[in-house]
């Protein structure tokens, strides 16, 4: 057992090596830095503008706390969810972390020298689970800096007291939960594909547009099979995000009961379904991986 | 002679191709093995097997005593393999891709690897990224790592190529000098020339089939050259 231990994170070093030597990885975190940056600087600059003409004062005054520390803090989370930014970054890095890996023959280098198929894809995925936490906070520093900053403008100090370490740890794990399936059903496209190009636009696709397609879709159909579109990974997530920024997630609750006639699942529940998501996609990956001829 | 790698009427069958066809191989230990055969014979579909990569729809393999199946490769940690094209990660400089394999074989350490970098020519290129490499570099870094940890076993698909007349003299050299060292080498060619001036035993593949097995003056009796003993083969099948 403790050699298979041993020789698993060994496995995980090298996977480590390969996947933070990219310049993928931090391209992908400098554009969600830049991203998030501009739209956090745009909003504040907006608000400090009174808003667009119209926007109720008490509206706008309501926004204006949503960025003050610690909601302003935990508002950067919602950005790095599977359900927004996140599932996009996640599948590009994923896609192209597991998939080149036939195309480039690493992969052939490394099973021919004796590496267990199954200990190679879950040092993979273990590697993969560090880059999440690693955008995930990426997310935390830029949005938290910001609205640090205007909340120290603003306020003329930070109210570290509001926050508690625990409920910031668990918000930060939640987040990176979010993006787990998403993570996974890419890892399974880029195993059955071998494509790049396939894993990342089918993964893409599917969370930019057939998720959202599907819960347009089941609105059509009686209230009760609507109520079936809060099982996906993307309501889920929204689902679970009502932990970390219940103010964002209640406007998404609100129009999902008047748009697809049904209320989000509880935290709980979600962060149950999103576990079951990731272990049954990770699952038929090592499936397959384990079955699969590579061919040179 | 003890049989370090051995097949038993190994099969493949990709749909209604027989790529290879009930082979039996056996290399002793010791033994520079030359696997012949033009291209498509199905050598590189054996070797595939041989190192886990695809699964034989008929037969099995045993390296070093145990028997090697794609979700049962331990026994591959005691072998160095060389299959084009080697697949190493393109953002790395040669010297980190070789520092990778140091997770996997403990016993290496970073003097190991300038003196295998040495041998093999690349020691002024290892700092360089591996995308930067041409062909004969990247197999030259090839054969590094399949010898980075001192195998008992090499197992190398047609190693010389892309390699320059002077880089194949010396790969020629080298292999010729670990067999007499000791190291078990199964070397994969369609070079007829090169088998013959170095390997001990030779087996020959056509159309997936072992057509001729033997000894390199077993195999010359009444023969000009191993070309001759290839073609007459080839051409009486």
């Amino acid at each position: 057992m403790n050699r298979t231990w041993t020789y698993f994170t060994r496995l995980v070093a090298v996977e480590r090596r390969k996947l933070f030597g990219r310049a993928l990885l931090w391209a992908e975190l400098g554009i969600l830095a830049l991203f998030m940056g501009v739209i956090y600087v745009a909003l504040i600059a907006a608000l400090n503008k009174g808003g667009t003409p119209g926007t109720p004062p008490e509206a706008i005054e309501a926004f204006r706390r949503s960025l003050y520390w610690p909601a302003g803090l935990y508002s950067a989370f919602t950005f790095a969810n599977g359900g927004e930014l996140g599932g996009m970054f996640v599948a590009v890095l994923v896609g192209a972390f597991v998939a080149q890996e036939y195309t480039w023959h690493t992969l052939h280098f490394w099973l021919s020298r004796g590496v267990a198929r199954t200990a190679y894809l879950l040092a993979k995925s273990a590697v993969i689970v560090l880059a999440l936490l690693l955008l995930v906070l990426t997310a935390l520093v830029v949005g938290g800096g910001v609205t640090g900053v205007f909340t120290y403008l603003e306020m003329g100090g930070l109210p570290l007291k509001e926050i508690s370490l625990l409920t910031f740890v668990l918000n930060f794990l939640r987040t990176a939960l979010t993006l787990l399936p998403y993570a996974a059903l890419t890892l399974f496209l880029a195993v059955v594909s071998r494509s790049t190009m396939v894993a990342i636009g089918v993964s893409m696709a599917y969370s930019l547009l057939v998720e959202n397609l599907i819960v347009e879709l089941l609105a059509l159909f009686s209230p009760d099979i609507a109520r079936g579109a809060r099982f996906l990974p993307t309501m889920l997530s929204k689902s679970l995000m009502q932990l970390v920024s219940p103010a964002a997630e209640t406007q998404v609750q609100v129009g999902m009961q008047t748009q697809a006639g049904s209320a989000l699942l509880s935290p709980n529940v979600a962060a149950l379904l999103l576990v079951v998501y990731t272990l049954v996609l990770l699952g038929l990956s090592l499936w397959f991986f384990r079955r699969q001829d590579i061919t040179v | 002679m003890e049989a370090i790698l051995q097949t038993f009427s190994l099969t493949k069958r990709f749909g209604d191709v027989l790529a290879v066809d009930h082979v039996n191989l056996r290399v002793n230990e010791g033994e520079l093995f030359g696997f012949l055969g033009p291209n498509g014979a199905g050598k590189t579909t054996t070797i595939s097997m041989l190192v886990g990569l695809l699964y034989p729809t008929e037969g099995r393999v045993e390296i070093l005593g145990d028997e090697v199946t794609p979700t049962h490769t331990a026994p591959l940690r005691r072998v160095g393999t060389l299959i084009p094209p080697v697949g190493f990660v393109p953002y790395l400089s040669g010297r980190e891709n070789l520092r990778l394999l140091v997770h996997l074989y403990p016993e290496v350490d970073d003097r190991r690897i300038e003196e295998i970098l040495e041998q093999v020519g690349l020691r002024d290129a290892a700092h360089r990224r591996v995308k930067t490499y041409s062909t004969g570099m990247k197999q030259r870094l090839g054969l590094a790592a399949a010898l980075l940890h001192r195998p008992k076993l090499l197992i190398l698909d047609e190693p010389t190529s892309g390699l320059d007349p002077i880089g194949m003299k010396e790969m020629r050299e080298l292999l010729r000098r670990l067999a007499d060292e000791g190291t078990t080498i199964f070397l994969s060619s369609h070079l007829l020339h090169e088998v013959e001036q170095i390997c001990d035993r030779v087996a020959i593949l056509h159309h997936g089939r072992i057509l001729a097995e033997g000894t390199v003056q077993e195999l010359l009796r009444g023969r000009r050259d191993l070309e001759d003993v290839f073609l007459s083969v080839i051409e009486g099948n």
